[in-house]
């Protein structure tokens, strides 16, 4: 990924079981009220269903269960992060996110080993916000499906790009 | 509102010229696929500056100006030829037809705004 | 990204889609040189070769892309090489030309992947040395500005303008004419479909303006349509010339030549567009719902709300055919792709092939197309290398030594069949049945009917060659094929005669995106299921009950219907009792699966949506559509569920 000439990303900040976490502007393409989510039967664990945003159907992943958190109900402060990678589109659902931060480049630091809560493989690096301590999110990493059959991949490889 | 016409067989051609000489602000664009196209067009309506290709089908650029340079009315029109890199040997026949600029693809499109702004406000003036 | 990278970016989109339209006209054009020794019929033909050559360099160079801009170049010189000396440097050049034609395709290729650009300076070399074999013309400068007035002032246009009678126009462009969207181009493109115009030229009037004055070299019986007149398009009245020579231009140009009104569209703007008329069919259901509250409390203007409602209801279907017809492009273009697959492939391996099309004309989505070139390719290919006998079986066979492959194309209904029948050996059925024993594959019966081989030949890693050849080593696999058919919706059959030839069937849906669906409820969860893949919905009430080891059926028309219960095989918790509910039958006549579901909801349009996320790709589950409470409902995948249920119940009898 290029870094800005001026060396900072814009980011937006979510809160999850206590902690903040920043996504990149540029990863994110909207941000929404959690509406109504199907399930979706044998889908990853983390997996809470799927949902329609302007006009498309879309995976929601549950930030909490995907770090091993404890899934919360939803309520007014939470948020769909939409964010696109690798040409798909996936819904985060977060605690909140109502924050928007410039995070200079040489600001941000490799991610602290002995992390205790999450495990690291999900993080881009951390950064000191003031006093906050601000977790940045890998994007890829989140989205990563980790076990497809062979006939899955096949078909999702062939599958027309409507989206 | 200055007018330029762009003329070029290929439509993604045109929208890279159109998006780069949009840049200049408060200009307009007609379009013309082919040279004869490029004639009707400037019959019909004024156009204050000609983007050219050369090689099109039916009736060649270079024809074109020479049309163009023929005419009372459309004599003193710039004409900006933007061919090719390859057709290189018509670029003396073009100059001595009267073409203001004579320039290759692929352009640089800052370099092709800035010379073209320089045309357009030399025809204002 | 640097500033002429984003510049790059926003057009690079736009650069494929042309370029595939200019590779194509290349492809026709020289397979209609090599069709064409003489060369004298395809002048035309080489003009266009040459700007659609030229198009690509100029549009490779914008882009960056060095290797297809030499690429290009290179070919033009070529091209020009046999304008020159036709007979001299022809055969040798042509297959230059043909090897720069894939060179340019892969460069391009590598583009759009992000990789590496196919070396070129290899391809250069030869080229020039092919072109210096013409006596006299290295470093021959290159003259190719046409003369004042006469665009096509080649020799051999002019052969077959001797031909032809000629015929003049005179199209006078009006302010008026020109808002109704007729213009000279519109005129050209009329005149091309009488003939083939020889002059083109600009003439000022006196009292000012311009009418530009053509010539046309007409094919035999080819008339002006008396309309043009009202267009400002004259012509005098004339006699067809008697004459010998028909001066008909050959099939490939006649092809080329461009309809009238043609608009290229960008196949994303459609699709927003279509998302915009699945919103507004979402908008008119929530209409449906309030008149019918209304309806409860006697409203006055009730009934005038539901006629306009009506009238919206026919509005909304009619724009949504309108819009799916715009996608529809005909299936003749990827056919001509396969006519050069197999000129290749006969190249290589010496053997002669026949390539039959029929149905060329037929029109299916576009995004379907696309996505069916390169199992169609695998197809072909296949019969090509493993269907075709060689030429001294063929004969000891008692076969004609040209072996025939041909692709067909039918609509039927809303779905498309595509054909690919060859007149070799058939599929191996000794060779299938001793992998299948290898794998473990062999059904207990030993019985290898057609069905049971295709679903052998498409299981992954199943191949009956020992070594992958060059022929179908490239590309997909059986299994991709068939997996790339039925992401779209559709099925793959395969005939197969021993020593007389096999045949591929591969039906498709002719249109996306909208049906009418079966709303059901699955425990507390809403689905749909396409109304055109039920056979009949029958209450649990109606059926009677076995059980046998682990699954359950019924009598059903005198057969016996095993029966999947959707809540269960999505772990939902179900709301009624086991001999409730209702069964939707689905399959075909051979497979049949009855899906039992809690209750019924009733019959809805539903606009689909495809689940492509990896995350939530499920089998029994080929979409996802949005009901008028806003909530996303599951549609369910007939054709994978009986394909699960027989795999099952074969399972378990063995």
């Amino acid at each position: 990924m290029a870094v800005r000439a001026s060396g900072a990303d814009s980011y937006i900040l979510c809160e999850l079981a206590g902690a903040t976490y920043a996504l990149r502007s540029d990863d994110i393409e909207q941000l929404e009220m959690v509406g109504l989510l199907t399930p979706v039967p044998n889908a990853p664990s983390f997996v809470d269903g799927v949902t329609s945003v302007r006009g498309r159907v879309i995976p929601a992943i549950s930030l909490r269960a995907r770090f091993g958190f404890e899934r919360v109900p939803t309520d007014l402060r939470s948020r769909l992060i939409v964010v696109r990678h690798d040409g798909r589109s996936v819904c985060l659902i977060v605690d909140s996110a109502r924050e928007f931060a410039t995070i200079p480049a040489d600001a941000i630091q490799p991610p602290p080993d002995g992390l205790a809560e999450i495990s690291t493989r999900y993080l881009r690096g951390m950064a000191h916000l003031g006093e906050r301590l601000v977790l940045l999110l890998d994007v890829a990493e989140l989205l990563r499906v980790t076990s497809t059959g062979p006939e899955a991949s096949d078909a999702t490889a062939l599958l027309p790009a409507f989206s | 509102m200055r007018k330029v016409l762009v003329v070029d067989d290929s439509a993604t051609m045109r929208r890279m010229i159109i998006a780069t000489l949009t840049s200049l602000g408060s200009v307009a664009f007609e379009q013309a696929v082919s040279g004869l196209e490029a004639i009707e067009r400037l019959t019909l309506s004024p156009i204050d500056l000609v983007m050219l290709d050369l090689n099109m089908p039916d009736m060649h650029g270079l024809e074109v100006l020479r049309f163009m340079r023929a005419q009372e009315s459309l004599r003193d029109i710039p004409v900006v030829i933007l061919t090719t890199r390859g057709d290189e040997e018509s670029r003396s026949a073009a100059l001595r037809d009267g073409v203001s600029l004579y320039l290759t693809k692929p352009f640089n499109p800052p370099d092709l705004a800035v010379q073209v702004r320089t045309l357009l406000e030399g025809a204002a003036a | 990204m640097s500033d002429s990278e984003q510049f790059v970016d926003q057009f690079i989109d736009d650069y494929f889609s042309e370029c595939d339209e200019h590779l194509a006209t290349v492809r026709r054009v020289l397979l209609a040189l090599e069709d064409d020794p003489s060369g004298a019929a395809t002048q035309g033909g080489m003009l266009e070769l040459q700007r659609a050559l030229h198009t690509i360099k100029g549009l490779s160079g914008m882009v960056g892309l060095a290797a297809a801009e030499q690429v290009a170049h290179t070919m033009e010189d070529g091209v020009r090489a046999i304008g020159k000396h036709p007979t001299v440097v022809r055969p040798a050049l042509l297959e230059l030309l043909f090897a720069g034609e894939n060179l340019l395709e892969q460069a391009i290729a590598s583009r759009r992947r992000h990789g590496a650009p196919p070396p070129t300076d290899a391809y250069v070399a030869r080229m020039r040395g092919a072109i210096g074999h013409g006596a006299g013309f290295v470093g021959a400068p290159v003259q190719h500005v046409p003369g004042m007035g006469l665009a096509l002032s080649s020799d051999a246009s002019v052969v077959s303008v001797e031909a032809g009678a000629r015929q003049r126009f005179d199209f006078t462009p009006s302010a008026a004419a020109s808002a109704r969207g007729t213009g000279v181009e519109t005129v050209r493109r009329w005149l091309l479909s009488l003939g083939e115009i020889v002059e083109a030229t600009p003439r000022v009037r006196a009292e000012g303006g311009v009418t530009f004055e053509f010539v046309v070299a007409m094919r035999r019986g080819a008339q002006p349509i008396e309309e043009w007149r009202a267009d400002g398009l004259e012509w005098a009245d004339f006699e067809v010339m008697p004459r010998e020579a028909p001066a008909d231009m050959p099939d490939a140009a006649r092809a080329a030549t461009p309809a009238a009104n043609l608009v290229r569209v960008d196949l994303a703007r459609l699709d927003d567009v279509m998302r915009m008329v699945g919103e507004m069919v979402l908008t008119r259901s929530r209409l449906d719902a309030v008149i019918e509250r209304m309806a409860s409390r006697h409203l006055g203007e009730q009934e005038d709300l539901e006629e306009a409602n009506e009238a919206l209801e026919r509005q909304l279907r009619n724009l949504r055919e309108g819009v799916m017809r715009i996608r529809l492009v005909p299936i003749g273009e990827v056919f001509e792709r396969m006519r050069f697959a197999v000129r290749e492939m006969a190249r290589e391996s010496g053997a002669v092939i026949r390539l039959d099309f029929e149905g060329g004309a037929t029109e299916i989505d576009k995004v379907v197309v696309d996505r069916m070139l390169e199992p169609l390719m695998h197809l072909v290919r296949n019969s090509v290398s493993h269907g075709i006998e060689s030429r001294t079986q063929r004969l000891a066979a008692g076969k004609p030594a040209e072996g025939r492959v041909s692709l067909r194309a039918r609509a039927a209904g809303d779905r498309i069949m595509l054909e690919i029948e060859d007149d070799g050996a058939g599929l191996d059925a000794a060779r299938v049945a001793s992998r299948a024993r290898e794998l473990g594959l062999m059904p207990r019966n030993g019985r290898l009917d057609d069905e049971t081989m295709l679903d052998l030949v498409c299981t992954p890693g199943f191949s009956t060659r020992d070594q992958a050849d060059m022929g179908s080593g490239r590309g997909v696999g059986m299994s991709v094929v068939r997996s790339a058919v039925r992401a779209l919706g559709g099925e793959l059959f395969l005939q197969s005669r021993a020593g007389l030839g096999a045949c591929f069937t591969i039906e498709l849906p002719l249109t996306l995106m909208i049906a009418d669906a079966i709303i059901v409820q699955v425990g507390e969860q809403v689905m749909a299921i396409p109304q055109l893949s039920l056979r009949e919905i029958v209450p649990m009430e109606e059926l009677v009950l076995t059980r046998m080891e682990n699954n359950e059926m019924v009598s059903y028309r005198g057969g016996v219907l095993p029966l999947v219960r959707l809540a269960s095989l999505f772990g939902f918790p179900t709301t009624v009792a086991a001999n409730r509910g209702h069964v939707l039958v689905v399959g075909s006549d051979s497979q049949m699966a009855g899906l039992v579901v809690d209750r019924l909801q009733g019959l809805r349009e539903i606009v689909m949506h495809p689940i492509s996320d990896p995350l939530v790709t499920v089998t029994g589950v080929s979409g996802a559509t949005e009901l008028a409470d806003g909530r996303v409902s599951l549609i369910l995948d007939a054709a994978a569920l009986v394909r699960r249920t027989t795999r099952e119940a074969h399972g378990s009898t063995r």
